[in-house]
Order: C-alpha cells, then sequence, then structure tokens
C-alpha cells in the first residue's frame, strides 16, 4: 500500500465512526439552537470528503509508490518505541507510589539501557544526576510539587 | 505614537525587574542549547521546558517562553554552520553559505555573523511588532462571533494551505485536531460528548499533554534512527568569533532588507521560518552582482537569512498576542502553556493585563541583546555541546517530557495520553500528514465550534450571516484565495510539462 492509500483509508474510516459518534450524542433542551452535534457532523463531512479524494487520487495515480512501515528493518527502531511507550505508562501509574527521584532514576536508567546501550556506569551516573538535578530544580528552587513517595521519610524537604 | 511610546515604558518596567532579566537568560540560554541539537527545533524546547513557568506570574512565563523561542531560533543555525546538520527547518538555509564558511576556515566570522544578524532581524521584529499590535488588536475588538470564525477558518486554512505538503493531507489533519477538540463536556449544552465512557476524558484533552506528546516524545522517536551519528566539532579551527567592519557594512544592506520580509511572512499563519529564510536568501542571490559566489561561502548567504528568521519570530507574535491565534507550532505551544496559567492572550489582554502584552513585547529587545551577548563569547563553548551524542540527550528530553506531563494535572492517565499522541503523531509524520494543523485545530477548535454556534444563533440559524458582514466575508475571500492559489500551485508542480 502508498502512504496515501493508508491516510485515505484512516480517514474514512475515523470520519465515519466520528460521524457516527456524533449522530449519537443526545441532545439537551436546555442546549443552544445549534446543538452539540452540528459542528462535529461538519468536521467528519470533511475528514470523510478528504480521504476519500485521497484515496481517489491515489487510485488513479500512475506513479504509486509502495510504503513499507519496515517493522523488520527497523526492528530496533520499533522495539525502542514500544519500550519507551510501555516505560512511560509504568513511570505514570508507580509515580506517586514509590516518588519523583526514585521512578525517575528506574526509568532513566531504563530508557539508557537499550539508547546508550553497554555503557551501564555512565548510564547509572547520568539516569542518577538527572533525577537529583531536576528535583533540586523543580522542587527545591523553583518549589513545584513532586512526590516524595517512599524517601518522604528520609528528604528533608 | 505617544501611545505607543508610553506603553513600551510599561512593557519595559515589567521586562527590565532582575526576575524576569534573569528567567530571559536562563530561557534564552536553554533554548539556545535546544535549538542546536539536531533535530529539535524551538517548539519542542518550549514544550520541554514549560514546567519551569508554572509557579511564574504569567507576564514572567511568556517572557522565559518567549526566550527559550528566540534562543532556539539564535542556536538553530550554529549546528548548521559547524556541521552541516541545521537543527530545524528554518536553519537549513544556513548550511548553503555557513558550512562552506566553516570549510574554508571561517567557522568564527559564521558564528559572528549569524549572531549579529539574529540579533538585527530580532530588533526589526520587535520594531514592527511594537507599532503594529496595537492597530490589530484594537480592531479585533469589533469582531462579533461571525467575523471570529471567519478570522480562525482563515487562519486554519492558510495553516493548511501556506505550510508545505499535501493540501488534503493538511485538511484531514485539521479536521483531526478538530475532532480531538470536540472530547468531553460541551460547554454549551452539557452533552458528553466523545468519551466512550472514560470518566478522565469528560474535562477534554488537556492540550499540553497532546503538545508534549506530539513534539517532545514524538521527537524523541523520529531520532531514534540516528543514535549513532557521531559529529565532530574541531574548537581549534573555528578561531575568533569576529566578523570585520568591511565584511559586517556589506551585509547590513541584506540583514535589514530581509528584517520586513521575514517579519511579514511570520505574520501570515503556517509561513514560519522556513518559507522566510528561503525567500530572503533568493531575494539576496537576486540582487546580488556575484549571485555565483552564494552556496560557497558567501557571508551575504548566511546574514540575511538569519535575519529574515528572527524577524519572523517577531512577526509570529503579532496573531498570538493580538488575536490569540497561533500560526505555528511553537506559538500553539506557548498559547496552550498560557491557557494553564488562566491566560487568553488577544485583543483583551492588551485592555485588561497591558502589562503582560507590553511586557512581553519590550522583553524581546531585552530578550535580543542578551542573546547576542550569550552568543558572541560563548559559541565555542556552546558549540562543544553538538559533541554531546543524541544517545545522552534524548533520554534527557524524555525524562523532561514525562515530569511536565506530571505536573499538568497529576494524573496517570495523561501519561497514557501523551504515549498516544506520540505514537500518532509519529506515524502520521511517517505517512506525511503535517502535524501543525492538528495542533492548531485542536487548541483554536474549542473557539472556533462556539464562535460558529454563536453566530448561527444570533442569525436564527441563517449561515447567510457570515458573507453580509463586510469583515467576515474578507476573511472567507481570503481563506477561498489561499486555497484556490494553493491547489493552482500544487497542480502546477505536480503536471508532467513542468
Amino acid at each position: 500500500m502508498t502512504k496515501d492509500r493508508y491516510v485515505g483509508i484512516f480517514s474514512v474510516l475515523a470520519g465515519l465512526v466520528y460521524l457516527a459518534s456524533a449522530i449519537a450524542i443526545p441532545v439537551f433542551e436546555v442546549s443552544d439552537d445549534i446543538g452539540p452535534r452540528t459542528f462535529p457532523i461538519l468536521v467528519s463531512i470533511v475528514v470523510i470528503i478528504c480521504g476519500t479524494f485521497v484515496l481517489i487520487n491515489d487510485i488513479r495515480s500512475t506513479k504509486r509508490t509502495v510504503f513499507s512501515w519496515q517493522f523488520i528493518v527497523q526492528k530496533d527502531i520499533w522495539l525502542r518505541i514500544a519500550l519507551t511507550i510501555a516505560g512511560g505508562i509504568v513511570y505514570g501509574l508507580v509515580l506517586d507510589w514509590l516518588g519523583y527521584v526514585i521512578t525517575t532514576f528506574i526509568f532513566m536508567s531504563y530508557v539508557f539501557s537499550y539508547i546508550n546501550v553497554g555503557k551501564y556506569v555512565e548510564n547509572i551516573f547520568i539516569a542518577f544526576a538527572f533525577s537529583t538535578i531536576s528535583y533540586t530544580v523543580f522542587a527545591i528552587i523553583l518549589k513545584l510539587s513532586l512526590p516524595r513517595g517512599l524517601l518522604g521519610e528520609i528528604l528533608p524537604f | 505614537m505617544e501611545a505607543i511610546f508610553d506603553h513600551l515604558m510599561l512593557g519595559l518596567k515589567v521586562a527590565i525587574t532582575p526576575l524576569n532579566i534573569l528567567w530571559v537568560f536562563i530561557g534564552g540560554l536553554l533554548g539556545t542549547i535546544i535549538g542546536m541539537l539536531p533535530g529539535l527545533g524551538p517548539a519542542t524546547g518550549v514544550a520541554i521546558l514549560i514546567p519551569i513557568t508554572y509557579n511564574m506570574n504569567p507576564a514572567t512565563a511568556l517572557i522565559t517562553m518567549c526566550a527559550v523561542y528566540y534562543g532556539a531560533m539564535f542556536g538553530g543555525s550554529r549546528a548548521s554552520i559547524m556541521i552541516n546538520t541545521p537543527g530545524d527547518a528554518s536553519a537549513i538555509v544556513s548550511c548553503f553559505d555557513g558550512y562552506p564558511m566553516t570549510k574554508n576556515g571561517r567557522a568564527g566570522e559564521a558564528l559572528a555573523i549569524s549572531a549579529y544578524a539574529s540579533f538585527i532581524g530580532g530588533i526589526i521584529g520587535m520594531v514592527f511588532l511594537v507599532f503594529l499590535t496595537e492597530p490589530v488588536a484594537m480592531a479585533a475588538l469589533k469582531f462579533g462571533p461571525a467575523e471570529k470564525f471567519s478570522l480562525l477558518l482563515f487562519a486554519l486554512t492558510a495553516t493548511v494551505t501556506l505550510s508545505e505538503g499535501s493540501i488534503l493531507k493538511g485538511f484531514i489533519a485539521m479536521g483531526l485536531g478538530f475532532m480531538l477538540s470536540t472530547i468531553g463536556i460541551d460547554g454549551q449544552s452539557g452533552s458528553i460528548r466523545f468519551c466512550y465512557g472514560l470518566d478522565a476524558l469528560q474535562d477534554g484533552i488537556d492540550f499540553l499533554v497532546a503538545m508534549i506528546g506530539l513534539y517532545a516524545v514524538a521527537e524523541v522517536f523520529k531520532n531514534y534512527g540516528s543514535l549513532h551519528v557521531k559529529y565532530s566539532v574541531d574548537s581549534k579551527t573555528i578561531g575568533k568569533v569576529w566578523v570585520s567592519w568591511k565584511e559586517f557594512k556589506r551585509c547590513l544592506l541584506p540583514m535589514i532588507r530581509s528584517g520586513p520580509l521575514g517579519f511579514f511572512v511570520g505574520v501570515l499563519p503556517g509561513m514560519g521560518g522556513t518559507i522566510a529564510t528561503f525567500l530572503s536568501y533568493a531575494t539576496e542571490k537576486g540582487l546580488s552582482k556575484h549571485p555565483e559566489r552564494f552556496g560557497k561561502g558567501e557571508i551575504i548567504g548566511l546574514a540575511a537569512p538569519e535575519s529574515a528568521n528572527n524577524a519572523c519570530s517577531g512577526g509570529a507574535m503579532v496573531p498570538l498576542l493580538t488575536l490569540g491565534i497561533p500560526g505555528s507550532g511553537t506559538t500553539a505551544v506557548m498559547l496552550a502553556a498560557l491557557m494553564m496559567l488562566g491566560i487568553r492572550p488577544g485583543p483583551i489582554l492588551f485592555e485588561q493585563h497591558p502589562e503582560i502584552a507590553w511586557g512581553v513585547i519590550a522583553s524581546l529587545l531585552v530578550g535580543n541583546v542578551i542573546l547576542l551577548v550569550i552568543n558572541l563569547p560563548l559559541a565555542v563553548p556552546l558549540v562543544q555541546l553538538l559533541r554531546v551524542p543524541l544517545r545522552i540527550m534524548l533520554p534527557m528530553i524524555l525524562g523532561l517530557g514525562y515530569m511536565g506531563t506530571y505536573f499538568l494535572n497529576y494524573s496517570s492517565f495523561d501519561f497514557i495520553l501523551v504515549s498516544i499522541f506520540a505514537l500518532g503523531g509519529y506515524l502520521l509524520s511517517k505517512l506525511s500528514v503535517p502535524i501543525p494543523p492538528l495542533v492548531l485545530a485542536l487548541i483554536l477548535g474549542g473557539m472556533t465550534e462556539q464562535t460558529f454556534r454563536n453566530a448561527m444563533t444570533i442569525s436564527d440559524g441563517n449561515v447567510a450571516t457570515f458573507f453580509v458582514k463586510p469583515i467576515s466575508l474578507t476573511f472567507l475571500i481570503l481563506a477561498a484565495i489561499s486555497l484556490v492559489y494553493s491547489l493552482w500551485r500544487q497542480k502546477k508542480l505536480s503536471s508532467p510539462h513542468q
């Protein structure tokens, strides 16, 4: 498939799902005359029309270039992206419990482990420096609220 | 004239406080460093440095963000000059003559003239900004819902049509942005829209969550393919960061000429620094008695686009401050951050908080002076940062991005949203779908829908209301012209006879 084929199919599908959801929006009597459905319906129509044109242009085009996501060739890149997304979500889930300094140190060490591969001492040193310096700058100097978590009893500030 | 002078004095009083000067210095320095890193532009810089503004008063916050923006503009060309790799798209043109100058042993001269040109462009941008903001803001005060809707439609259409890439994909991106903007409880009717049972979505999508995902984390994803690239910067070959008076004099007129050009390009939504620099370069090459020298280390070929680029960022502040409409990704991030602080830029800002609006404008003067001071004596140590490999910088950008996410709502759900936006932004860029129209529509979607509904309610549902009001009609005609022109241009470019 070409890039345009992906974009066209995605746009038409997204537009249709959004249109169906827009039509299903409950309207209350207190609403203004136009209501909460009109604007979303107009938007979905524009997206569906643009997506359809992208598809038609792609089908009619004589110089199509096949697009590949390169999941195999660029598997390192995709793996790093997947690891970052998973790590980022876990980071958000445990941040309050473990506290900023510990969670950030673990998260940074984890990210460095697949970006700066093999440099264990350097990675741990930078992860430690980043978590403590950023905590000092944001929580202590700028007085922004960052969770202290398990270190709450130990940290004097 | 006297009123403008009074306002400027008021602004200078705000800008020249020790605290604001300190933040301009810090913001400018950090912006220069981020702008210098290949692949990371001003939007990423502002997005990851937003947390430092959370506890600030709105004037200081906006002044700091502007300093980051200007700093990134100053820094963007450093990598172009030293390693032939632009910090962001608007620094591409600086490679044309900046890098040949380095190869010819004139790196110090190139770094110096780029700093002077950025300064001159920045000051020209500020002067135009001073004289243009007041009349635009006053005119905007008279706009009703119909005029506001048509203006928004024009700004969004121009962002799609004037930026590079496919127009259809631009409109799709804009539509996706509008879709995202409608998620949550509808303020006018109380209906819950597009939440699909998720309570966390009822307040809508936080703009900054989207910005951090799209501009910080997604940029890291894009750079995952170039982790092993190493840049060599030999400080011994840079020499003295200095430009002779003779060479400076030769560049002066091109720098002054490029300033207004860059400014007015910057005012238009979607145009941005890239087009300003290319236009300025082409103009100077066309006017030169020795066009053959361009591309081989001609100092004017570096000075003119640098001036246009910084004047352009002054121009981009006009729609942001006077109309509350960002024209680029960077100003969109700034608008989102300001809205979080409870400030909505626009004509009312000049009436209700003139100290913020004029403080920011005056800070551009202070900021440009400070950035010149940073970029001349510190040029050599700063470019050494180009040696820091991406595999060290990228995790730090991720760390700052996720920390900024936490500060927004202290919600773990935002981390999921950031990841979704980052992945979505990465996939869309792989498919050559432009991100700025999506971001602008997400931020302006709420206002666009509200003004549309208000105008329609006032006119009893008559669509003609947008066409009978002269100002509204003018904006609609401008939107149509930009669309028709772009379609014509795209068709001409794709014609087999061209």
